[in-house]
């Protein structure tokens, strides 16, 4: 993984030609990697008469097979030896089944790497010690899920003071639960410790929180930052604009607009795609994302909505190198100076009437 | 009598209305009823201005093909029939006279009479549009009075029948004894004022929609519950010592593709008996489909995206698990080497499994007990006599021959009830 231990020492946001080529030559890499250790990979390959030798430009990448986010979910699909699986993940499995993602020492030390890249190019990763909020599952008790991994990664960018969970776990009824009054001790007590606060995780719950608390307001300054990710899952209905959750909190928390950003990642695809000062997502050179026509899976314009593409060269423990996703979205393009290209993303697709149904819920538990 | 949109306070007004109504409905007799609902299903004769204007709007407004809704426009006369209805009311209730007064039963001096439970709403699933017509007619011949809200996608066919009965209904012996109506997904107040004073409400579509009627009802609101279902066939080896692959698999076809398997008696999935030549029978479904008459409807986005899965899935098996995947214009055959029943992606994809013996079959179906609706059978009389018998165990509600699972007998139950007795409550006289 020569060639992508080079690419990740680039710039996230660098589009120059050589560093375009420069993905164009990890991805090829990384798929001779699975070409070589994933028979259902080297299949797909073989049966689309490409090989990873022919992987030498950008529309190579994008016309290279992809292979359907449902697979991960239903199939164990590794590139490694047993032996060599350092982490097992899993997605948080809304609506439907959960992903099971292996990773390597490789990986995992690229994927953290990348992170940290995409994070720090975007001012978000400092000296300075933080405390942590995070609306998510204590570790300690959810080892195996991603949205904990994710927390664990995104609490790496400062010094850790004090990290909060706010979904703890009941031995006695044996499930998480929200833990109100904790959390909002904790809000208490990191402004009064004067430290940069972050916030991190679905947005709903702390929306919910501070409008069933009109009164509380918190001041944690320009030098804290809210970071969302997830989206608002089953407060769907609650879901408010991003331009408006935005102003909301920095009135109620008094962290400052462009310090809160929402964040896309899938614990299939490990690159975060995260919002610039302007809220919108980048999709940084250590991607591609095509949108297809869910009929024809022809590249639709940019612009136009269809299903989400990823393709990705860090990791070599599992064949997501290129993902076609079950999520709608557009490419699009920023006015702010970090270049290259945007990402909406449209919501879930597939059938409704098959999620969240008494028969679906049976075939996740097979 | 068109649809409308309803608010809470309308709504209130609406069921103290059909109180008035329903006692209204209660003196007229169920031989004027049957009568004027045949006169309705009169004018919805095949090429009759209804029918056409109906296939022009359906058309516009549903996925399914144009011969689809063609076909199923042409059972409209059938659903109003009065021979059809008497049968209906006969072998649910064993006569029409209980629907008019007290009858006496078997035992000396116990009379019985079957009382409309009152105003019922019927929340129509949108998957298959003759649905909120069936319910209200069944709405009609236990003399409740209807209040029926439409499906997001279906509102112009009901208005056109609702058209048809004000046309036909010169004496109102109908047209005042119903209502359509239809209100935001959002607008709780109105659902809770429904839910807390209506006296029955039939709810037929999805899990979420069912749990949300459950949720909040009033203590004298009947909950009448016709949730999500799969059906599925079987073919045993034996079906073929007297039929060829090609009439076996035609018929497995026709379950398959009517609807284009939005129907929950719609076969989703085939178990194949272990001795039977799987790559023949295969090439037959495939033929079976080509030559199927009726065009396959117009996918959205998201059943593309279904699709797309289940492609995916096939691909995996054909490369990995010895699967195969053969998939057409308007077909898609998986036959899939892993074992359970599972939800198909619809749109004409019948997925293939195996199964040695009914023990196997059993373990194979039985996760979806509670959900399990038809089960299609091709085999010896005596191999479907014993899976009838198991399979009434296992929860299956229905077992029908394979090609008949779409279609049904006059008279039988469906999910496991009787329709007609579900909307009503029997009165004793003691003498």
């Amino acid at each position: 993984m020569q060639v992508t231990q080079e690419l990740l020492s680039l710039d996230p946001f660098d589009f120059s030609e050589k560093a375009k080529q420069l993905f164009v030559k990890s991805f090829s890499e990384v798929a001779d990697h699975h070409y070589r250790n994933n028979q259902y990979f080297r299949k797909l390959w073989q049966k689309h008469d490409i090989t990873p030798g022919s992987i030498n430009d950008e529309i190579s990448v994008e016309t290279a097979p992809s292979i359907m986010v449902n697979l991960f979910k239903e199939f164990d699909m590794s590139s490694v030896p047993e032996n060599d699986v350092a982490l097992v993940l899993t997605s948080s499995g809304t609506g439907g089944r959960k992903s099971k993602i292996f990773l390597n020492e490789g990986s995992l030390a690229r994927v953290k790497r990348l992170a940290f890249n995409i994070h720090k190019a975007l001012g978000m990763a400092e000296q300075e010690e933080a405390n942590y909020l995070c609306f998510s599952y204590d570790p300690k008790h959810a080892t195996d899920l991603g949205t904990s991994f994710t927390d664990d990664l995104l609490t790496s960018f400062t010094p850790r003071g004090e990290v909060f969970y706010t979904f703890m776990w009941d031995d006695k009824a044996q499930k998480f639960y929200f833990n109100e009054p904790g959390t909002l001790a904790a809000l208490e007590r990191f402004e009064e410790s004067g430290k940069p606060v972050r916030i991190l995780g679905l947005p709903a719950y702390l929306y919910r929180l501070l409008k069933s608390y009109p009164d509380l307001k918190f001041n944690f300054g320009n030098r804290s930052w809210l970071q969302t990710g997830g989206g608002w899952k089953s407060f769907a209905d609650e879901e408010i604009p991003k331009e408006t959750f935005r102003l909301f909190i920095e009135q109620r928390l008094g962290i400052p607009a462009q310090n809160v950003r929402d964040m896309f990642g899938m614990v299939e695809h490990g690159i975060p795609y995260v919002d610039c000062e302007l809220g919108q997502l980048h999709i940084p050179n250590y991607a591609r994302v095509f949108i297809r026509d869910p009929f024809t899976l022809k590249r639709v314009p940019d612009g136009t909505t269809g299903l989400i593409h990823f393709c990705c060269t860090y990791v070599d423990s599992y064949p997501s190198i290129s993902l076609l996703t079950t999520d709608w979205g557009s490419v699009g393009q920023c006015s702010c100076k970090l270049g290259g290209f945007t990402l909406n993303v449209h919501g879930r697709a597939g059938n409704v009437k098959h999620k969240g149904c008494a028969l679906t819920s049976i075939e996740m538990n097979l | 009598m068109t649809e409308s949109r309803i608010e809470k306070a309308a709504a209130l007004q609406l069921i103290q209305e059909g109180r008035k109504r329903s006692l209204e409905f209660q003196s007229i007799k169920i031989e004027k009823i049957i009568e004027v609902l045949h006169g309705v299903g009169n004018v919805w004769a095949e090429g009759s201005p209804y029918f056409v204007k109906a296939l022009e709007v359906l058309s516009r407004e549903l996925n399914f093909s144009k011969e689809s809704i063609y076909q199923t426009l042409l059972l409209v006369p059938s659903l109003c029939d009065s021979a059809a209805s008497v049968a209906r009311i006969k072998a649910e209730l064993g006569g029409l006279e209980a629907l008019n007064d007290f009858v006496p039963t078997k035992t000396d001096g116990l009379f019985v009479k079957a009382q409309s439970r009152g105003v019922i709403l019927h929340v129509a699933a949108g998957n298959v549009f003759l649905g909120c017509i069936d319910s209200l007619v069944n709405g009609f011949l236990t003399k409740s009075y209807s209040i029926v809200k439409l499906s997001e996608r279906n509102h112009e066919f009901p208005a056109l029948f609702a058209d048809s009965i004000s046309a036909v209904d010169t004496e109102g012996i109908l047209k005042d004894k119903y209502k359509l109506v239809f209100w935001d997904r959002a607008d709780k107040e109105t659902e809770f004022a429904f839910k807390q004073n209506v006296d029955a409400i039939i709810a037929w579509g999805g899990e979420s929609m069912v749990n949300s009627y459950r949720k909040d009802r009033g203590l004298q609101t009947q909950m009448i519950e016709h949730g999500p279902k799969i059906s599925f066939q079987v073919v045993f080896a034996d079906a073929f010592k007297e039929r060829k692959f090609a009439e076996v698999a035609r018929q497995a076809v026709i379950d398959v593709a009517t609807f284009d398997q939005s129907a929950c008696s719609s076969a989703q999935v085939l178990f194949l008996q272990d001795e039977v030549d799987q790559a023949a029978f295969g090439e037959a479904l495939v033929t079976a489909f080509k030559k199927f008459p009726i065009a396959a409807g117009k996918m959205t986005e998201d059943d593309a995206v279904e699709r797309l899965k289940e492609l995916a899935r096939g691909e995996y098996n054909e490369f990995i698990l010895g699967g195969k995947l053969v998939s057409g214009s308007n077909f898609m055959l998986h036959f899939d080497p892993s074992p359970g029943l599972r939800l198909s992606p619809l749109n004409r994809s019948l997925i293939i499994k195996k199964f040695s013996n009914l023990k196997d079959l059993e373990s194979q179906i039985s996760p979806f007990k509670s959900y399990l609706q038809c089960c299609g059978v091709a085999g010896s009389i005596e191999a479907q006599k014993q899976l009838a018998s198991l399979a009434s165990q296992w929860g299956v509600t229905r077992v029908c021959g394979v090609g008949q699972m779409t279609s049904g007998k006059l008279g039988a139950p469906h999910d496991g009830e009787y329709l007609l007795r579900e909307l009503l409550k029997w009165t004793t006289y003691e003498r």
